[in-house]
């Protein structure tokens, strides 16, 4: 085993290093949170009040989007076509995303955005510009 | 002790959220609003970034109020949560080829560092200064995700290693042996600033 003299030298001097970036971070100033407030109510005013659905209705939603998971991801299994990372994310977007397009507005926002976070670890529904999807 | 009744005080704000109290909500934004910012702005870089951000991770507690289920690690969650959201928008930022909102903004983790307005300073200190955090912190963005929230919660949070490995599910050995390993990956990162410097002094 070679020793390294400087080894020591370079951890004190990473730690430092830590301590400054640490201590600039301190030295910020706080958010604004009456601004951060302000624009966090506009955006959830359209979400409240919650609805809950009716377990008919919940499984009625669940179906197409059992359906389209298991065409996207071949029955939960590893990615077809041997893609990987971003592409295959495109694609399991764009699948589910012409799926989406097929139900009404009030019927998305009647799908649990747990769903998607559940097999898709994505909360699809938060993104989903909704507005363009019209009752094709 | 002080933390064990902030977690009190979380819980009873979360139990009166989850009844229908709005105020209790924007009582647990505030007291947090700055822990998830800062979090947020080690991923993203930038100050706008952070805020977006937090936004998300905000919504998403107001929208899964039924279905919490870890009112007990109320700062656990939102730390991972927003870790969650802010790689995914590190991700939707390469996909798009995100374009700055001006030209000092760039994804860059380590681009949006600066300390705020000391004054005393001579500029070239404050610059060198910068540049050595900037370069911490891109360092930091190299390491593998779960090295680099170890590091982060225990020298940027203060975190002790028991709250660490709570976090991330993981014993207090498998907390200090991931930290050893996130100082002698930033060593090897850092090693040609570091000599760097040796040579320059």
């Amino acid at each position: 085993m070679i020793l390294d003299p400087d080894r020591d030298l370079r951890a004190d001097r990473v730690e430092l290093l830590l301590d400054e970036a640490a201590t600039a971070e301190r030295a910020r100033p706080p958010v604004d949170s009456e601004r951060f407030l302000a624009r966090l109510r506009s955006r959830i005013i359209p979400f409240a009040p919650r609805r809950q659905l009716s377990p008919a209705l919940a499984i009625a939603a669940l179906v197409p989007i059992i359906l389209v998971l298991w065409l996207v991801f071949g029955g939960f299994g590893p990615p077809r076509n041997g893609l990987r990372g971003d592409e295959s994310e495109l694609i399991a977007e764009l699948d589910v995303l012409e799926l989406l397009a097929k139900l009404t507005p009030e019927e998305i926002e009647k799908i649990d955005p747990a769903l998607f976070e559940l097999y898709l670890n994505w909360e699809l529904i938060d993104e989903l510009p909704v507005e363009i999807l019209g009752n094709s | 002790m002080e933390a064990d009744q902030r977690s009190e005080d979380d819980l009873e704000l979360m139990r009166r959220f989850q009844e229908g109290d709005t105020e209790a909500y924007e009582a647990l934004v505030r007291r947090h609003l700055d822990l998830v910012v800062r979090h947020a702005r080690r991923y993203v870089g930038d100050e706008a970034g952070a805020e977006d951000v937090a936004q998300e991770v905000f919504l998403r507690l107001f929208r899964s109020r039924d279905r919490f289920r870890e009112p007990n690690n109320f700062v656990g969650w939102l730390v991972t949560i927003t870790t969650r959201i802010a790689l995914n928008e590190i991700r939707t930022r390469r996909r798009k080829r995100w374009v700055p909102r001006s030209s000092l903004e760039a994804e860059d983790p380590g681009q949006d560092w600066r300390a705020s307005g000391d004054t005393e300073e001579p500029p070239e200190e404050g610059v060198l200064r910068d540049e050595r955090i900037a370069a911490v912190h891109r360092a930091l963005a190299r390491l593998p995700d779960h090295q680099r929230l170890a590091i982060l919660l225990q020298r940027f949070e203060g975190w002790d290693l028991a709250q660490i490995g709570e976090v991330m599910e993981l014993s207090i050995p498998a907390v200090k042996s991931l930290l050893h390993r996130a100082r002698g990956a930033l060593e090897g990162i850092l090693a040609p600033m570091l000599g760097e410097e040796a040579r320059r002094s």
